[in-house]
């Protein structure tokens, strides 16, 4: 791990718990930002209890208390029973990269890449819940774009249960740290906890107070069809106030021919006049038979509200691919502007600058994009 | 806002910002040692690994793909990291489109992982890799259709002219394969061979990567060590007569009427080759292992890994001579109501074991091929049950790690017929439930290991480890 100031040279793990310290001592107390500036949990807004997806009435109804909305009198509620929704997102990219050292006497060449300039729809996704009862769920959560169409989420929701518990079966994403937007951010990537990436399975949790406890049991096997006995367990709990939260997350999955991964982490965010931070630090192991390489992933958010409709977000990222490699590491940053221009579209344009090791041009490049976000 | 509060709220952003400073403190390596991919350079000549395959995995799948597709929480199961990638895409039916294999040989255009790569219009998701653009360039894509049209042969790996092993090329040995582990006269080949008449010793064989690469002749540089071992007083301990051998296909010029094997015995921490040649112990290498053979299991000098046992009526004539592991009257909960007698408070159950030393020590593999233990169930003086399990290995029964189950004829203690005329045998005796109850026996539920519970005088299955304390002062007595 490379750290600027020498006394922080610290063992990932050290700083990980160092972190997690500093968290705790303080009693500080998605996009997950908007829950953490709220002070709500992400079943306050979300269908589904652990975030992202299909609005509840209420998640609907948030942006019409801070945004006009012109003439429209949509409602994605189509009965008592029936509640649609949706998300496009379409951009324009440009991508700039560094030309790639070569290195004397390495067994692969590096390999330049062409800057790129691209219109994309990133993601198209539409949502259906069926309220067979107040607390009976159908979830359907389909990906419609890019190229084919994709089931991300179907599920059973049964809320409401005793204590405030509930059940999820069916195909979902796993309970496991801050559930961004950006899956290309290194916690969202390299954990593999993103969403592109749903498993098959059975999900509980209970929201006690100021808790939020989810644990799923899965194939383990991201989709795909189970081969071997074992299972994956995904756990994630948060604690949360008004102007903080506090969560750590657990995944242990076993696969066949000795391979096994671990991940967990500590997360947090944190309000403070107009900003809202956010940190979340991964550890990944990962073992393929007598080898292990461990991970490790960083992400540090600052959110500055600039005014109801304009949020400025600016983002650290680190990611040390193999703990046991020296001077491998790679950072991201990115500083994007966030403006709704009412409240079922947003206009977002950025920059994210990537750095890793000189001989490889992919792992360092600039990325500008200017996107159009509709939802509802 | 009183002081306190003041202060309060200055130590909590304080802490806020120690942690962003060591959230932002950290910087890209510079890279210094590390090839393209970020991997420590080689300093020693890379194996000369040569073929299409070779370069996607160097150019695509580890430069573009294993910062997600890795290890076993891998996107869609698809770990496409070095050595597992191959394995995980020939053939293999795609998680999105079942229909389709993610590489079809021959057929790119029914290889959903070229189209994948390519962002075709029917394909489920969105193109790969995940993190473009930039996708692959067209080059790459290229490289990938010539493999499969080639019929995505796997990495093949260039024959060096003469392998010469030396001592260091043994020395992480135990870190290789394990590809068999057996015990007794599993092989008819052995005779008295690595103390196959001896119950006491057991066998593991490892194969380096190399030599598990092989599809037909061994290429040069593959490697074998096979270790005899027995257990005193809980300690391993390996044979005198060749306790660590091995057998290097060393090629060129070399034992050319033997295939270019080399034959090496070791010491067993691998400290010092104690004797090497064509011709070791007398050619009795040479000789016994020319019969691995189509005819007798096995090719090239190597015989068939991992072994298979197929009992005959034989083993089971003097099981009552063997090593008696357990006794019970007592009822036991986990017999339920139905087996070996467990429905009756009046039942004795005893086992036997046919070799005693037969250690599951190893997850993956458990108990060694060959392991024999019988069950007789006693009732009023008169033996009303005789079952037995053995480990037969081979690929004899994958889902239950290759147990063997048979039902024994109390009188004859031969295998019971059934109606047919057939032995009462096989890996789904009793529809199943052999195989079924048995499972129940692994180190999760802690009732034993390896399909076999534990019984209190199995040295290596025992819920404690005070019969290896019994077992010591029994040695020295």
């Amino acid at each position: 791990m490379n750290i600027h100031i020498t006394a922080l040279a610290l063992r990932p793990k050290v700083a990980i718990w160092l972190i997690f310290a500093c968290l705790l001592s303080s009693q500080l107390a998605a996009e997950p930002y908007f829950a953490v500036r709220e002070g709500l949990k992400c079943s306050a807004c979300h269908t589904n209890i652990t975030g992202g997806g299909q609005r509840t009435d209420f998640g609907f109804v948030y942006p019409q208390t801070l945004l006009p909305a012109g003439k429209s009198t949509f409602s994605p509620k189509l009965n008592d029973h029936l509640l649609i929704g949706g998300n496009i997102r379409s951009r324009y990219g440009y991508t700039r990269f560094d030309e790639a050292d070569a290195v004397e006497g390495a067994s692969t060449e590096p390999v330049d890449f062409d800057n790129t300039s691209s219109f994309e729809v990133t993601n198209g996704t539409l949502y259906i819940g069926a309220q067979f009862t107040p607390d009976l769920l159908f979830y359907l959560d389909q990906q419609v774009a890019p190229e084919g169409g994709r089931t991300r989420e179907a599920a059973v929701i049964w809320k409401n249960l005793s204590g405030g518990s509930y059940i999820k079966a069916g195909k979902f994403f796993l309970p496991y740290g801050l559930r961004l937007e950006d899956d290309g951010a290194f916690i969202r990537e390299v954990t593999g906890f993103n969403f592109d990436n749903s498993d098959i399975g059975l999900e509980v949790g209970i929201e006690p107070g100021d808790f939020s406890f989810s644990l799923g049991v899965t194939n383990g096997t991201q989709g795909s069809g189970e081969n071997n006995k074992d299972k994956q367990f995904s756990f994630v709990g948060s604690y949360i106030q008004r102007s903080y939260r506090l969560g750590v997350s657990y995944s242990t999955n076993e696969a066949p021919n000795r391979q096994k991964s671990t991940s967990y982490n500590v997360f947090a965010g944190v309000n403070w006049q107009n900003f809202t931070l956010l940190g979340e630090v991964d550890w990944i192991e990962n073992e393929n038979g007598d080898q292990q390489t461990d991970m490790i992933a960083t992400l540090f958010e600052v959110n500055y509200l600039v005014n109801k409709k304009t949020n400025l977000k600016f983002t650290y990222e680190y990611l040390d691919p193999d703990d046991d490699i020296d001077e491998n590491e790679r950072v991201r940053g990115s500083v994007v502007g966030e403006y709704f221009l009412n409240r079922f579209s947003q206009l977002r344009t950025g920059i994210r600058v990537y750095d890793a090791i000189p001989q490889n041009s992919l792992w360092n490049q600039d990325r500008f994009f200017l996107e159009l976000h509709l939802f509802y | 806002m009183h002081n306190i509060e003041k202060i309060r709220a200055v130590l909590i952003y304080a802490r806020i910002c120690v942690i962003a400073f060591i959230l932002i403190g950290c910087k890209a390596g510079d890279g210094k040692g590390l090839d393209a991919n970020g991997q420590p350079l080689v300093e020693d000549t890379p194996e000369p690994v040569i073929g299409l395959f070779v370069q996607i995995q160097d150019d695509i799948f580890t430069a573009r793909c294993i910062a997600c597709h890795i290890g076993a929480q891998a996107p869609q199961g698809l770990d496409l990291s070095e050595g597992n990638a191959y394995g995980n895409i020939v053939g293999v039916a795609s998680n999105q489109q079942p229909t389709l294999n993610l590489i079809e040989p021959d057929e790119p255009e029914l290889s959903y992982l070229v189209k994948k790569i390519r962002g075709d219009e029917d394909i489920s998701g969105g193109q790969m890799p995940l993190s473009g653009p930039p996708f692959l360039d067209d080059s790459q894509i290229q490289l990938v259709i010539d493999w499969v049209n080639d019929g995505a042969p796997p990495p093949q790996v260039a024959t060096p002219a003469e392998f010469v092993a030396e001592l260091s090329d043994f020395s992480a040995y135990g870190s290789w394969s394990a590809i068999d582990y057996s015990i007794g006269a599993t092989n008819n080949a052995l005779g008295g061979a690595h103390q196959a008449q001896d119950d006491n010793y057991s066998r593991r064989v490892y194969a380096n990567a190399l030599a598990l690469t092989a599809t037909d002749s061994y290429p040069n540089g593959s490697i074998f060590v096979k270790e005899v071992t027995s257990w005193q007083n809980g300690e391993r301990e390996f044979s005198a007569a060749g306790g660590l051998l091995a057998m290097v296909k060393r090629g060129g010029e070399f034992n050319p009427g033997n295939s270019g094997w080399e034959w090496f015995e070791l010491n067993p921490d691998v400290s010092e080759i104690v004797g090497r040649g064509g011709n070791l112990m007398d050619d009795g290498c040479n000789t016994c292992h020319s019969l691995a053979n189509s005819q007798s299991g096995g090719r090239d000098y190597v015989f068939e890994h991992p072994s298979e046992y197929q009992a005959d009526n034989s083993d089971f004539a003097d099981f009552r001579s063997w090593s008696e592991i357990e006794e019970r009257s007592d009822q036991n909960p986990l017999l339920g109501g139905m087996a070996h007698g467990g429905d009756n408070p009046d039942s004795t159950r005893r086992i036997f074991k046919k070799q005693l030393y037969a250690n599951p020590d190893s997850m993956e593999q458990g108990y060694p091929i060959g392991t024999i233990l019988v069950k007789e169930v006693e009732q009023e003086g008169v033996i009303v049950e005789i079952t037995a399990m053995v480990k037969r290995g081979g690929d004899f029964s994958p889902d239950h790690q290759d147990w063997e189950w048979f039902m024994l004829d109390p009188d004859s203690l031969e295998i019971m017929l059934d109606d047919n005329g057939d032995e009462t045998r096989g890996a789904n005796l009793m529809d199943g439930m052999c195989a079924s109850c048995h499972s129940q026996a692994n180190p999760d539920s802690g009732y034993g290991k390896d399909y076999v519970f534990h019984h209190e005088n199995d040295p290596f299955n025992f819920a404690d480890m005070a019969i290896f304390t019994r077992l010591k002062a029994t040695t020295n007595n």
